[in-house]
């Protein structure tokens, strides 16, 4: 048993953190050190630099332009750009419909999406959830009927992160209301937001800031070469979705960080500095449980359930080091201060963003499979109840 | 990066793991307790037959010059037995005393008996012992509390202000008060009142102690992951057996959420064992001392909410004296007792400055 990365492996740490430094743009930086959220240009920009070395798709194949990271050069790279801190590619492009479109894409497909998703040429949305349809995505309502080529489609969709800057938008429709099984009759569908019928609102969240929105689909005419996989078998496209890509679920790079933020805003108070450690304590820890996960996926590639220990206990840290930020920060932190407040001065602790944060991380249990769904992940396929 | 078992080490383990199946059921162990001195010297002779107490010791003291990994092995099989033989103190605590500020012939001299099982040993890791010279020799005066597997020792290894000494048990000037603790095993309080030694019985410095808590730690976090893997089986168990309104009790989203949540701690608590085995070989002293101070606090949390949740959910007969949940629980408070509670290795964390530094990962390039 050797715990140890590689000499190559520790080389290639090396190499990120140098390639974050020498090409984040130094406003980028700032606002991510602080807790801000970058514009879109400035999130353009960057994962255009990365692009530029493959690193936008680090779960991409080779073969259709990703750099061919190992699992543990794909965990290396996201933990650097966490603790840098610097944005991740965004996830709806290179998570979650890039590998779509490599596994289920017809060849056209690809040619017509794959590079602009990784460039961030095009912007996805993801269209799943609705308002009658969280947890139990599988009652989704909004629906599409086929005429000639197009597919004519009519829903409400919600949560739509970042959905003001995206171009288009990869959805769940229901294509056969009579289907025996509410998982049979849905289709995963492509739909170019910019076509008539579309309707983008944005939802603002307790943080004071437009980071989703909600999708209105009125009789929106998509052509079916739009269409993902087969008509009707669209669950199984998102199954493999969803399981896809959970390296770095745990986000312990970007608890690290609010950890160092803790430290400086604590000033030797040793109370929220002995709360601090018991953290550290635990995502010590939790590091370990990552590399054992990491370790298995080298064996295996199979989808592994234990990644819902990560997402629990990365989430459960994380909210907590945001709580214990907001104590260090104390009431000076409830000043409401946006995010495009002029910078303060170099070595100040920007304190607008700790209240925001803390509130708007309280949806990480939520999204992404809730705490209470992992738990019941955890329970049938682990425990077997 | 690798964490899998070699063949040898999974060897070890099949057989260990049969040991204790097929010999320490709970009847078996109650048989074990009730002998005198609170453990089983067939069972420990078992234990020494298999070279088990010769496991860690290097090839040149006579050992097996196994590591860290194969005494993780041992402590989780131990962990799920319950075993109440003094492995921890003797072989663990005193042995690693021994054998790391011993010199050859002093190491010669002590750890034989220590691992053919005929010595007992003990570390006395709570002492106020004061060590003065007198003339070619040396006058020890002073306490030292709970000393585990100080109740059965015969030989006390002991830190004082002037070095670690080794102390026979049925030495002049030595009182001891044996005890059953909580949870398995026994301790002593030991006075000391002139206690004349020799520079032969003088260990020197007193860095042995610090890594020999630094491998009870990593064998407590092995034994803890046994018991609380064992707890949770038996929880999952009775949770599809167990029947009230007609149903079996797994049928309660409550009861599945929590035993989902046992086995994150539980999985934690793996990550730790294993952090602790491998941390052994590190020659850093401050990256041991953070990350065994991290590992044990973390040990003690999660033990205590699989022990406490253990009980919960198998109800009344949880808190049963004969119930094997009860027993678990026990251990698994003393685990996270001894060694540094989680509070006192947190603050031990602070005080060394934790993992994470206050500045930032790297700064913006000017």
């Amino acid at each position: 048993m050797d715990l140890r990365f590689t000499a190559e492996e520790e080389a290639f740490r090396q190499d990120v953190r140098a390639f974050i430094r020498e090409n984040l743009d130094p406003v980028t930086h700032r606002k991510m050190v602080e807790g801000r959220i970058p514009d879109k240009e400035e999130i353009v920009a960057w994962q255009r630099m990365l692009n530029s070395r493959k690193w936008a798709t680090p779960s991409w194949p080779q073969s259709h332009g990703g750099p061919g990271f190992t699992p543990v050069e794909r965990y290396i790279f996201l933990d650097e750009l966490h603790q840098a801190p610097a944005p991740e590619p965004v996830s709806f492009n290179v998570s979650m419909i890039g590998p779509v479109l490599i596994q289920y894409g017809t060849p056209e497909q690809q040619e017509r999406f794959l590079a602009a998703t990784a460039n961030l040429d095009i912007w996805w949305a993801q269209g799943f959830s609705e308002p009658g349809a969280g947890s139990d995505l599988a009652s989704l309502r909004t629906s599409a009927r086929r005429e000639g080529d197009h597919y004519v489609v009519s829903g409400h969709k919600i949560w739509q992160g970042m959905a003001h800057h995206a171009d288009w938008m990869f959805t769940l429709v229901r294509t056969d209301p009579q289907a025996p099984k509410k998982q049979m009759g849905i289709s995963f569908l492509l739909i170019d937001l910019r076509l008539p019928g579309v309707t983008v609102r944005p939802i603002i969240t307790l943080d004071e800031r437009h980071e989703v929105n909600e999708v209105f689909l009125d009789e929106v005419r998509v052509p079916v070469d739009c269409l993902i996989g087969a008509e009707n078998k669209g669950w199984d496209v998102t199954k493999f979705l969803l399981s896809n890509e959970r390296t770095g679920i745990a986000r312990i790079g970007m608890t690290k960080h609010l950890i160092r933020r803790i430290k400086r805003l604590a000033d030797g108070d040793t109370s929220i500095l002995a709360k601090a450690a018991a953290l550290e304590a635990e995502l010590k820890i939790l590091e370990i449980t990552q590399l054992r996960i990491l370790d298995g996926q080298r064996r295996s590639s199979a989808a592994d359930p234990r990644s819902s220990i990560l997402k629990l206990k990365g989430v459960e840290l994380r909210q907590a080091a945001s709580e214990l930020l907001l104590a260090a920060a104390g009431p000076a932190a409830l000043e409401v201060r946006h995010d495009d407040a002029a910078f303060g001065e170099d070595d100040a602790e920007w304190l607008g963003t700790i209240m925001p944060n803390y509130g708007i991380l309280r949806a990480a249990s939520i999204y992404g499979g809730s705490s209470e769904v992992q738990k019941g992940i955890l329970a049938k396929t682990q425990l077997g109840l | 990066m690798d964490l899998e078992l070699s063949d040898d080490q999974r060897m070890l383990k099949d057989s260990v793991d049969r040991i204790i199946t097929e010999h320490y059921d709970l009847d078996h162990r109650k048989t074990y307790m009730s002998q005198p001195g609170g453990w089983s010297q067939e069972m420990w002779s078992t234990f020494v037959a298999l070279g088990l107490t010769m496991l860690p010791f290097s090839d040149e003291q006579g050992g097996l010059g196994l590591g860290g990994v194969e005494t993780m092995i041992v402590g989780e099989a131990f962990g799920r037995g319950l075993v109440v033989e003094p492995y921890l103190s003797s072989i663990v605590l005193a042995g690693t005393a021994i054998s790391h500020v011993a010199t050859p012939e002093q190491a010669a001299g002590w750890l034989p008996g220590i691992m053919s099982g005929e010595t007992i040993g003990a570390l006395a890791t709570d002492s106020a012992v004061i060590a003065e010279r007198e003339g070619d020799g040396w006058t020890l005066n002073g306490t030292a509390h709970v000393v585990l597997g100080g109740d059965s020792a015969t030989l006390l290894i002991i830190p004082t202000s002037d070095g670690l000494f080794v102390v026979p048990g049925d030495v002049t000037g030595l009182e001891r008060r044996g005890y059953r603790l909580h949870g398995g095993g026994g301790a002593a309080d030991v006075k000391l009142a002139g206690v004349k030694l020799t520079d032969a019985d003088r260990l020197g410095g007193n860095g042995g102690t610090g890594r020999a808590i630094e491998a009870g730690v990593a064998w407590l976090a092995a034994e803890a992951v046994g018991a609380m893997q064992a707890a949770l089986d038996l929880t999952v168990d009775y949770l599809k057996t167990r029947e009230q309104f007609g149903k079996p009790i797994a049928v309660n989203q409550s009861l599945q959420h929590r035993a989902a949540e046992m086995l994150v701690e539980v999985e934690q608590a793996r990550s730790a064992a294993m952090y602790a085995a491998l941390l052994a070989d590190e020659q850093d002293d401050h990256v041991r001392a953070t990350g065994y101070a991290a590992i044990k606090a973390v040990i003690g949390k999660a033990g205590r909410f699989v022990a406490q949740y253990s009980v919960q959910l198998h109800g009344g007969i949880g808190v049963s004296e004969e119930h094997m949940i009860s027993h678990y629980f026990r251990r698994l408070t003393a685990i996270g007792m001894v060694l540094g509670d989680t509070e006192s290795q947190i603050a031990r964390l602070a005080e060394l400055g934790g993992f994470t530094s206050a500045t930032p990962h790297f700064g913006t390039a000017a």
